[in-house]
């Protein structure tokens, strides 16, 4: 009787530890997630810091302001002043010459923010995948895998520049190409496609990267967004979201001898733009 | 030299006559033990009712009410994923929303033998001074709760609580809770609110709209 009671107390505590096995499962997925939420953030708070992406993108604004309004210069000197045509020209050129070159060292801060982001991303990995490995009877873990590590923008956040005021002709155009989001508090430049100017400068390229704007002074935290909310980059801007994927391989050991893929996805936002100075 | 050999096959001798007899002796105990169980029967009945017994009182309510810390695991773990869901939200709204349509965390615990009922939201809110406020998710905030409130800054977590209904392995619905009927819990978990900033379109902070 005694040998029996050991034998069906041992079933029981084996059954209970499976179960607890289980149990422990959905502890590791909660584990996982936590550490994909950190690594996410460690990349997003890379791609804009010292606030690089919303000076870059007011600057983007403002530099196409001036090759607009050094050709409505041009327009009115050749037809009022010709004798100062050649100033004007002169004018015209070193803006769109400005524009040229910003747009080359904008091109080198996507490359440099997205790498910066990568490494973080990596480094971040690095740290926390060591403390996952563990193999108990009823529990194994193996070490994650870290699949995907993908840059794009949040959903629904427009550029960080208000729209900028004094040229009209700028504005009217601007309004019916629809490169403006007409809120009733900010009208900020809309994030994408390239804000063309009207000809003859039409084939110069000004992209806005899509970035919190800095409301009434306050400044967008970087912060963990529903994985669903990260959109992909299509065009040549700069990221200002990270969304990575995390696979971890686990199995129960006792019992049903569960092994598994286990999955989670998480995406953060970059810091947002400061107040412009 | 001779002496000495002769001396260890006497010892060895004698060991051996001596286990002979011993091994014998118990053979014929075990017969006569044999013998007399085989006359009266009562070693099997008395092992049949002690195996109902066993099973009926050790063994079920063992296991009954061994799955229920298991089901209690698997309610927190599922809790604290919908709770970061919700606190990963754009805005307050969206997250009280996630909370009204989603079922899919019920619907899961409820596979797994735990009932969820009385789900609620609150945002608990932190100041400087380590004064705690909790706020009904679907309640708005007033201006001194939020950021830039004079008490500021402030940390801002959601917390999502259910009363879980944790079944044993067989339930029968009443009696004993534990034993035969659900065991009520009241769970909590928290997870910190993440978007701070604020909405271009309005001005008004995402975590009030």
């Amino acid at each position: 009787m005694l040998v029996l009671g050991c034998v069906v107390l041992s079933i029981v505590g084996i059954g209970l530890l499976i179960g607890y096995s289980y149990g422990g499962l959905i502890f590791t997925h909660n584990r996982l997630q936590g550490s994909a939420d950190e690594i996410a953030l460690a990349g997003a708070r890379k791609l804009n810091e010292n606030d690089r992406v919303g000076q870059m993108n007011n600057m983007v604004a403002r530099s196409r302001q001036m090759v607009m309004q050094a050709q409505l210069n041009l327009d009115k000197v050749q037809s009022d002043y010709p004798q100062l045509q050649a100033i004007a020209e002169e004018q015209l050129d070193e803006a769109k010459n400005c524009a040229e070159e910003l747009e080359q060292q904008r091109t080198y801060l996507k490359n440099l923010a997205t790498m910066e982001s990568v490494q973080a991303m990596e480094k971040k990995f690095d740290q926390i995948k060591g403390s996952y490995p563990m193999n108990l009877p009823w529990m194994k873990v193996a070490s994650p895998q870290l699949d995907k590590m993908r840059l794009g923008y949040l959903e629904n956040i427009e550029s960080n520049v208000e729209q900028l005021q004094n040229i009209k002709e700028l504005e009217d155009h601007d309004e019916a190409k629809g490169y403006v989001k007409n809120n009733p508090k900010l009208k900020l430049y809309k994030q994408g496609a390239s804000k063309n100017l009207p000809a003859p400068n039409d084939s110069m390229q000004f992209y806005m990267s899509s970035l919190a704007a800095p409301v009434e002074k306050t400044v967008s935290p970087a912060h963990i967004v529903l994985s669903k909310a990260f959109q992909k980059l299509d065009l040549p801007l700069i990221p200002t979201c990270t969304k990575v994927e995390l696979t971890l391989k686990v199995g129960t050991g006792l019992g049903g001898n569960a092994n598994q893929d286990m999955k989670v996805e998480s995406a953060a936002a970059a810091t947002g733009a400061s107040p412009q100075q | 030299m001779n002496q000495q050999f002769k001396h260890i096959r006497q010892t060895s001798q004698t060991r051996k006559s001596l286990q002979t007899r011993q091994t014998s002796q118990t053979r014929q105990t075990w017969q006569t033990r044999g013998r007399r169980k085989r006359k009266t029967g009562s070693s099997m009945t008395e092992f049949s009712g002690a195996m109902i017994i066993f099973i009926l009182f050790i063994f079920t309510p063992l296991l009954n009410i061994g799955i229920l810390p298991v089901r209690y695991l698997i309610a927190h773990g599922i809790m604290t994923e919908m709770t970061h869901r919700m606190a990963v939200c754009e805005k307050r709204s969206e997250a009280n929303k996630l909370l009204k349509t989603n079922s899919w965390w019920t619907n899961l615990l409820s596979a797994c033998g735990v009932g969820v009922k009385n789900q609620a939201a609150t945002l608990v809110i932190v100041d400087k001074g380590n004064g705690k406020t909790s706020v009904p998710i679907s309640t708005a905030l007033s201006g001194d709760q939020l950021p830039n409130g004079p008490q500021g800054p402030f940390m801002y977590s959601l917390q999502l609580s259910a009363d879980c209904d944790i079944s044993p392995l067989f339930s029968a619905g009443a009696g004993l809770p534990g034993f035969t009927s659900p065991v009520t819990v009241h769970l909590t978990s928290q997870a910190q609110w993440e978007n701070l900033g604020r909405n271009p379109e309005t001005t008004y902070y995402y975590i009030n709209e």
